[in-house]
């Protein structure tokens, strides 16, 4: 697989199509959406994911982020809050020259169905909601290199470490969903 | 009473170490290190740049000390109520971020990065990388020295916590807990040890100044604070109080200027690809081992390639690093290119593949550790009298507006350049 991995103007158009159906979006649901295409739906993006602050985190994300604002296929601006920042994320005025390239028209036609089932499930959680998604998927999948199972409640006491603040009962919800859907692949509901 | 020792640095002086280090930096997997160069071929563009991840090693253990310190000197209520630390706690994971920074690197192939990409493959299709090696090295080769040490019993310290603290993976086996992905950010970070020593380090053997940024000050100006971004909820970050700014936006301008002047010079990273090539034709077919199997990898080292090239025994790649017959550039993006300069710059590789020769070689920020990127854990500022922190780019205009170098370039046997150059021309100017 290494040869077959997205070239850098595909990964961008990737993300532009996220954004394109999200509206609008911040830089962690572009982050975990890209991480969960990757990771759940198996589209070749080749980013690095590792265990930071906020969840599974790649740098490369941002940087191509930072390719498709240059480009102009994308438009981030920053805005400060009371308490904090954040990014706003939307489309560029070149968004549809990179989108109805045919070289490009091709590709996105090919992982269609995985973008729609990223936003489609994902599109209304806040960023925190994300982080949750992205940390508790990230958890299953570290079971996969181990090749083992965890329990539900392991599952969620190593999110809980992640994400202190974040409820515990919503974390249970996110992963109850996760695996109703089929997302998670190495947690089971009773303890292993 | 621990003893001390002390290693002199050309950079940092004396360097302090107790009994544990010292028997671990005994150990043959640590003294390869010394056999392991830092920047690769560099020397043969900067003569001076001879230094070894050896050295590197004690430095980052030596800088990320005195990032903890400070950082606990500033910071002790923060780090006690948002991680639940007593003063046990903190000089146990002090040992830890020692150990996992003096550790980093054990895992390194021959010529350090220039090997990464022919790492052989996991079972998802990506490449094992170089912290892959580290973390296995440290839990097969260096797991005794650290778990049976005398020393250890005061803070029970396990091999996997070291190596689960640079993999940034979860490990049943260590302490998973918030506070080691706090202190991750040491390691791997726009704001870690690792850089905050190489800029330094590689600008002194290279006889250059760009890496020179002022240190001193950056390390007492770090703190720990809560940081609020987006919607989610406030957690600790090491950031840096808003009197360091400038000294962290020399940080950043440092490594941008030692990226374009020598990491990613244009002589230097061609080295990278026959050093490459290199190591395949000296290998046994298959290749470098995977991780698990230590014992073979440790064996391939600067030593043994520059051995095998000495011998004739790495193909037509040892023989160009032997005679110092690089291939040349013959076309060069600008470095942030369009996507119309990225498929002219690939439609001339594949024309010159066609018509001329195929010893053609395009270098492409897709591959790993070649580019600089301004990266995206960005440096928080804790403001003097608003309570929010805010990113480094927002005081800092050069910072924000900084784009990842992401130039393509074409290189061909010399051989050859003048008339690739002519079809380069041909191909560029023809759209």
């Amino acid at each position: 697989m290494v040869n077959d991995w997205l070239d850098v103007d595909e990964r961008v158009a990737v993300l532009t199509q996220i954004v394109r159906q999200m509206g609008e979006c911040g830089r962690t649901s572009l982050m975990k959406m890209a991480y969960l295409l990757q990771t759940v739906k198996e589209v070749p993006l080749g980013y690095d994911f590792g265990l930071y602050l906020y969840g599974p985190y790649s740098a490369q994300v941002l940087n191509d982020l930072s390719v498709a604002t240059f480009w102009d296929a994308l438009h981030e601006e920053y805005y400060s809050t009371q308490d904090g920042y954040g990014y706003r994320i939307t489309l560029g005025y070149l968004a549809d020259d990179l989108l109805q390239d045919p070289q490009i028209v091709n590709l996105l036609e090919r992982y269609q169905h995985a973008i729609d089932w990223v936003v489609e499930h994902f599109k209304d959680y806040s960023a925190s909601e994300m982080e949750a998604v992205g940390t508790i998927v990230w958890v299953d999948r570290e079971m996969k290199s181990m090749k083992k199972s965890i329990s539900i409640d392991k599952l969620l006491e190593i999110a809980q470490e992640i994400k202190p603040h974040f409820p515990r009962e919503k974390l249970r919800q996110i992963a109850e969903k996760l695996i109703q859907e089929g997302v998670l692949q190495y947690t089971q509901r009773k303890a292993s | 009473m621990e003893r001390k020792y002390e290693i002199r640095c050309p950079i940092h002086g004396f360097i302090e170490l107790n009994e544990w280090e010292r028997d671990i930096i005994n150990q043959p997997a640590f003294q390869r290190l010394r056999r392991i160069r830092q920047l690769g071929l560099t020397d043969y563009v900067y003569p001076g740049a001879m230094h070894t991840r050896f050295e590197h090693s004690l430095g980052v253990m030596h800088i990320a000390t005195r990032m903890y310190d400070s950082i606990v000197a500033r910071s002790a209520e923060v780090l006690k109520a948002e991680l639940g630390y007593n003063d046990d706690g903190l000089r146990r994971d002090r040992m830890i971020v020692r150990l996992a920074a003096l550790l980093h690197d054990v895992g390194h192939a021959p010529l350090s990065h220039a090997a990464e990409e022919i790492m052989p493959t996991k079972p998802d299709g990506t490449r094992y990388k170089h912290e892959d090696y580290t973390a296995a090295i440290i839990r097969q080769e260096l797991r005794e020295v650290i778990e049976d040490h005398p020393i250890n019993a005061n803070y029970n310290i396990r091999a996997d916590d070291i190596a689960q603290i640079i993999e940034g993976k979860y490990d049943e086996r260590a302490n998973f807990s918030r506070r080691l992905i706090f202190w991750r950010q040491i390691l791997a970070s726009q704001l870690d040890a690792d850089r905050m020593d190489y800029l330094l380090r590689d600008s002194y053997h290279a006889g250059v100044r760009y890496g020179v940024y002022d240190i001193d000050r950056l390390i007492n100006c770090l703190c720990a604070f809560t940081a609020k971004v987006e919607d989610k909820e406030p957690r600790p970050v090491i950031g840096v109080s808003e009197d360091g700014w400038h000294a962290a936006e020399s940080l950043i301008l440092a490594r941008y200027y030692m990226f374009t002047q020598v990491y990613y010079h244009k002589t230097r990273r061609i080295y990278d690809y026959h050093i490459a090539e290199a190591i395949k034709s000296a290998l046994p077919y298959r290749g470098l081992p995977p991780p698990q199997e230590t014992q073979e990898y440790m064996q391939y080292d600067d030593w043994w390639l520059l051995g095998k090239i000495n011998r004739g025994m790495a193909g037509s790649h040892g023989e160009r690093i032997l005679k110092r017959n690089h291939y040349r550039l013959v076309y060069a993006t600008s470095e942030t290119p369009s996507r119309g300069d990225i498929r002219r710059v690939e439609r001339a590789a594949d024309q010159i593949r066609q018509r001329i020769t195929s010893e053609v070689y395009l270098d492409s920020p897709e591959r790993p550790k070649s580019w600089y990127n301004p990266g995206a854990e960005e440096i928080l500022i804790r403001r003097l009298f608003e309570a929010s922190p805010v990113p480094l780019h927002y005081y800092s205009h050069p910072v924000g507006g900084m784009q990842g170098i992401q130039q393509y370039r074409l290189y061909v046997a010399p051989e050859v350049r003048d008339e690739a150059a002519r079809l380069v021309q041909e191909v560029t100017n023809g759209e």
